[in-house]
């Protein structure tokens, strides 16, 4: 659906158009309903893994802020004049966590996960494809002992449909995204760990404005927005942490 | 192409083939009952039948990654069962193909099947054949068309299928790593070069696929008497 964010004639609204990676877009309804509050622009929330998004924009689609999940997609779309350099931020680091029903669910002092070796199929996230599955991939190296050849890994092509897998217990266990867990508490219950920081690279989380936008003061502000104390909070307290 | 996607390919067309091997197994009779019976229920069973044409895959995965898990009972039975457990396995897809496929074997079948004149069975039986031998050798020659037609709109449909694979695959290569995936992972990956290949190689294996099923069809009479 390709869209152009106008001005109303009626009523002299404005609204901008947001693309937004499916991890954060719960998060994001919750801050474009503040920022409609405040403002009076209103906002439009587009989701979607963060690499279909990509393609999506490169190949012509019309949005004015695109929230990647990684830096990366950020990068490419700078470098291809797609996207305003000076406008980039990391709007939230995601954290990573080991989620195993009924089972071991802690770090040792020396943050390792000890797990048997037959354990059975883990759920990740494809690592080409999601940054949290990259970020799964380097802990199960760095701070595990599991190994391809007695651990099946079983593959999804978001963090989302790897909290289904673990969630139906067709995986023993899996790394799934702290902001998952959060918003299902109920069914996590505490069998869930952190992952510590030092087991994988931070998964920064950069947004950027479009060059193509025709909304680009308000699409600067809803950046600036994020970055602002209270909605620092909220993203804090959705599971992420903020630079 | 890369090893990785030639393997994809190779599973695709076993998936395929599995799937349509079994299909036509059960697939036969169900569309010979369809055709043959007067009973009530017949447009319920029709109904069901036909429903994976109208659900989007989203559903049966979904419902599979639920029935299936090892915490339901039917999940732990088959497993208790058979040890193979059917979420994020080859196995595993030839089940879920078998149900998203099953309108494709069905209904071509169903319809051949109703175009047979209910005579010839009965002159079958007049001459003395079994039923079975009446079937094999009297009626299932005269729907030649349709078995062509509901084999290769199965094997074709198996080929193309997507969502139910994410879903329940769990993308791992050699098992569950299907060409639809392939393609969608270097598309994500912005590997477009890859994507293309295998795109390609998809679209004129389809191609070739229908072409070959409708050039055969012009030579195999509708019905031959």
């Amino acid at each position: 659906m390709v869209y152009h964010a106008e001005s109303d004639l009626a009523t002299g609204q404005t609204s901008i158009d947001v693309a937004v990676a499916t991890n954060f877009t719960p998060t994001l309804k919750a801050i474009a309903n503040r920022f409609e509050a405040k403002t009076s622009s209103k906002v439009r929330v587009m989701s979607g893994s963060t690499g279909k998004l990509y393609a999506q924009v490169s190949n012509g689609l019309q949005v004015d802020v695109f929230l990647s999940a990684d830096s990366v997609r950020v990068d490419r779309l700078i470098d291809a004049d797609l996207a305003e350099e000076e406008s980039r931020i990391t709007y939230a680091i995601g954290r990573l966590v080991w989620w195993q029903p009924g089972g071991q669910s802690s770090f040792d002092q020396r943050g390792r996960l000890a797990l048997e070796s037959e354990i059975g199929a883990i759920a990740l996230a494809q690592p080409k494809l999601a940054p949290y599955g990259l970020a799964a991939k380097e802990t199960i190296e760095t701070c595990t002992d599991l190994d391809h050849e007695h651990t099946q890994f079983v593959y999804s092509e978001n963090i989302g449909q790897t909290f289904v897998h673990v969630a139906t217990r067709n995986a023993v266990g899996g790394f799934v995204a702290l902001a998952n867990v959060l918003q299902q508490k109920r069914v996590v219950g505490n069998s869930f760990a952190i992952v510590p920081s030092r087991c994988h690279a931070p998964i920064n989380q950069d947004a950027v404005v479009l060059s193509s936008t025709k909304q680009r003061k308000v699409a600067w502000e809803f950046l600036q927005f994020l970055q602002q104390p209270e909605i620092k909070l909220l993203i804090t307290s959705a599971g992420y942490e903020t630079p | 192409m890369s090893p990785a996607d030639i393997n994809a390919v190779v599973l695709t067309l076993q998936l395929a083939l599995t799937t349509t091997f079994v299909l036509f197994v059960i697939g036969t009779p169900v569309a010979w009952w369809l055709a043959t019976t007067h009973r009530v229920f017949k447009p319920a069973i029709e109904a069901i039948t036909a429903l994976p044409l109208v659900l989007p895959p989203t559903v049966l995965g979904f419902y599979l990654l639920i029935l299936l898990s090892p915490q339901s009972s039917l999940g732990s039975f088959i497993v208790e069962i058979t040890g193979v457990r059917l979420i994020f396995s080859f196995t595993g897809l030839v089940f879920a193909s078998v149900i998203y496929s099953l309108p494709f074997m069905v209904q071509p079948l169903q319809v051949a099947f109703e175009r047979v004149q209910p005579h010839s069975l009965e002159d079958a039986y007049m001459l003395g054949a079994r039923k079975i031998r009446a079937l094999l050798f009297v009626i299932f020659p005269q729907c030649k068309r349709g078995f062509v037609t509901a084999a290769v709109l199965t094997f074709a449909h198996t080929v193309g299928e997507f969502g139910v694979v994410l879903m329940i695959g769990g993308n791992i290569p050699g098992e569950t790593r299907v060409i639809s995936i392939a393609i969608y992972e270097h598309v994500e990956t912005i590997a477009y070069a890859d994507a293309h290949v295998l795109a390609a190689f998809l679209l004129v294996f389809s191609f070739l696929t229908l072409l070959g099923v409708f050039a055969l069809n012009r030579h195999l009479p509708l019905r031959t008497h």
